[in-house]
């Protein structure tokens, strides 16, 4: 089981590595620049860095979402709670983990933790929109979108969901105010997404 | 052996499969139809990529349901029109990946990836990546994948659109060799395809599907409307613009003229000889309707 696992990562990685790096890179930027600049890290951090965390997970369930490759995929026998909810999870609080270090460098620990969950939650929309859309490019589009919305909103209409509260917090409310609210979407969207492939040949939302 | 009862598939108000009813046992069934007519929908709905809006399924005595259909999915081999191989991969890492995402056993995986390649005459490219093969060879890394798991049931969606003539010749005897221990639907809209490969055929039109033992019954539709015949080439130009004639063939010959094949109810002109209909000229004549 584990040796599949592993042997499935790196199949994925090797195929789809340009997404799983992007974000690294731009991580790496944001340290180096750090030296130089904290400001402009900081900044590249959040608004950069942080939506570029959407890339990997579109790399993970670009099979679903590929328009030239969902058609096998969907036909192939799954485990739907490891390919919908465990591997989209395990690489959320991976890619998290690495940008929670690098934000330990401008932020203190509340913000830092609640940009940790924010990132997972983030990542975890991705694979629900990719996984309900069944389409890389619109899952990828609708979860920068929400992120964005709330970035030039200040999260208006988002509620606790809102993903920038450790970065530009609302009116009133402290950064890690949304965190157990925003952990429990996270579990709720592995749920779903794991939903969503068990039942992978209903919702053809778009036309194939 | 798969039997299909009542398949219907609609999206929406439009219904692209009408109540198909059907088996498929070993051996190569040819699906026919223009474009259009339903195949893909039909190829989609066997291979699990779609739902049936209504109908039974049954695949070697298990009926398909919501709790089996991983089950299912795994007695099932697809090679869709576009298979969308990895081409970062090589071509062993793309079958190994695939039978990882199938679940098979590691030991066993190694074993058949080997088997398979050999199968489709791809071991020599074991190593290069997927972008580097031709489109043949990725046709035939498509077939691979799909038999990687030794299915019962194998589905085929117009593998050979886009083959040059070697590989297409290749590919048929490829398939025919892949059918002696399965049943194989092969969907496409090249009657040569059918001919040289299938036992049965479906032919489809508009959502409504009409199930032929034999090649040969199809070919019967057009008995004693096929018409052969050596014209010039004025007579040529004028049986062209004839629109009651359906000219099937015409092979032009040393002397200028042609010798055509013409698909009428009644002789289209002095010297015509009624000849042996071909599976194409069966299929038209089924396709306007007798």
């Amino acid at each position: 089981m584990v040796k599949r696992e592993l042997v499935q990562w790196r199949y994925v990685w090797t195929a789809h590595k340009p997404l799983f790096v992007i974000p690294l890179l731009l991580w790496l930027l944001a340290v180096i620049a750090g030296t130089t600049s904290q400001q402009f890290s900081k900044e590249m951090t959040a608004l950069v860095l942080y939506p570029a965390l959407a890339f990997p997970m579109l790399g993970l369930m670009s099979q679903i979402g590929s328009s030239e490759q969902k058609e096998l995929w969907i036909t192939l026998p799954a485990a739907p709670w490891t390919a919908g909810a465990l591997r989209p999870l395990l690489l959320s609080l991976l890619y998290a983990g690495l940008y929670a270090a690098v934000l330990r460098q401008y932020f203190d620990a509340a913000e830092v933790w609640a940009g940790f969950v924010s990132a997972v939650l983030y990542m975890q929309i991705t694979a629900v929109l990719v996984a309900l859309f069944k389409h890389n490019a619109f899952g990828l589009c609708l979860a920068l979108c929400y992120l964005f919305f709330g970035m030039f909103t200040g999260g208006s209409g988002q509620g606790p969901l809102y993903l920038l509260q450790w970065y530009r917090q609302k009116l009133g409310t402290s950064p890690e105010a949304f965190v157990t609210v925003q952990a429990a979407a996270c579990a709720a969207a592995a749920v779903l997404t794991a939903q969503l492939i068990r039942f992978r040949e209903r919702f053809h939302l778009l036309k194939d | 052996m798969l039997v299909a009862e009542q398949l219907t598939k609609a999206y929406g108000r439009k219904t692209a499969l009408h109540e198909a009813s059907f088996t498929l046992s070993n051996g190569i069934t040819g699906l026919l139809g223009p474009n259009g007519a339903g195949k893909t929908t039909l190829l989609r709905i066997l291979s699990t990529y779609h739902q049936p809006t209504t109908g039974k399924l049954t695949l070697d005595g298990v009926q398909w349901s919501r709790k089996n259909m991983e089950y299912i999915r795994s007695l099932i081999g697809y090679l869709p029109q576009h298979v969308g191989l990895f081409p970062a991969l090589t071509v062993r890492e793309y079958l190994s990946y695939i039978g990882s995402m199938r679940g098979m056993d590691s030991r066993l995986l190694i074993e058949r990836v080997e088997k398979v390649l050999s199968e489709v005459n791809l071991t020599d490219k074991a190593r290069e990546k997927v972008r580097s093969l031709s489109g043949g060879m990725k046709q035939r890394l498509g077939i691979a994948q799909a038999i990687l798991h030794e299915p019962s049931l194998l589905l085929v969606d117009e593998p050979t659109a886009g083959l040059d003539p070697e590989e297409r010749i290749r590919f048929r005897n490829l398939i025919k060799r892949l059918a002696f221990n399965r049943a194989v639907l092969l969907s496409t809209h090249i009657t040569g395809d059918i001919t040289m490969t299938c036992d049965r055929v479906f032919l489809m039109k508009q959502g409504r599907l009409e199930a032929h033992e034999h090649v040969h019954s199809v070919t019967g539709y057009a008995s004693g409307k096929v018409w052969g015949l050596y014209a010039g080439r004025e007579e040529y130009e004028r049986l062209l613009g004839n629109l009651a004639l359906f000219i099937t063939d015409a092979a032009q010959q040393i002397g200028g003229g042609y010798n055509l094949r013409i698909i009428a109810q009644d002789e289209p002109c002095a010297g015509a000889e009624l000849v042996q209909p071909t599976l194409e000229e069966g299929y038209m004549v089924w396709l306007n309707g007798n």
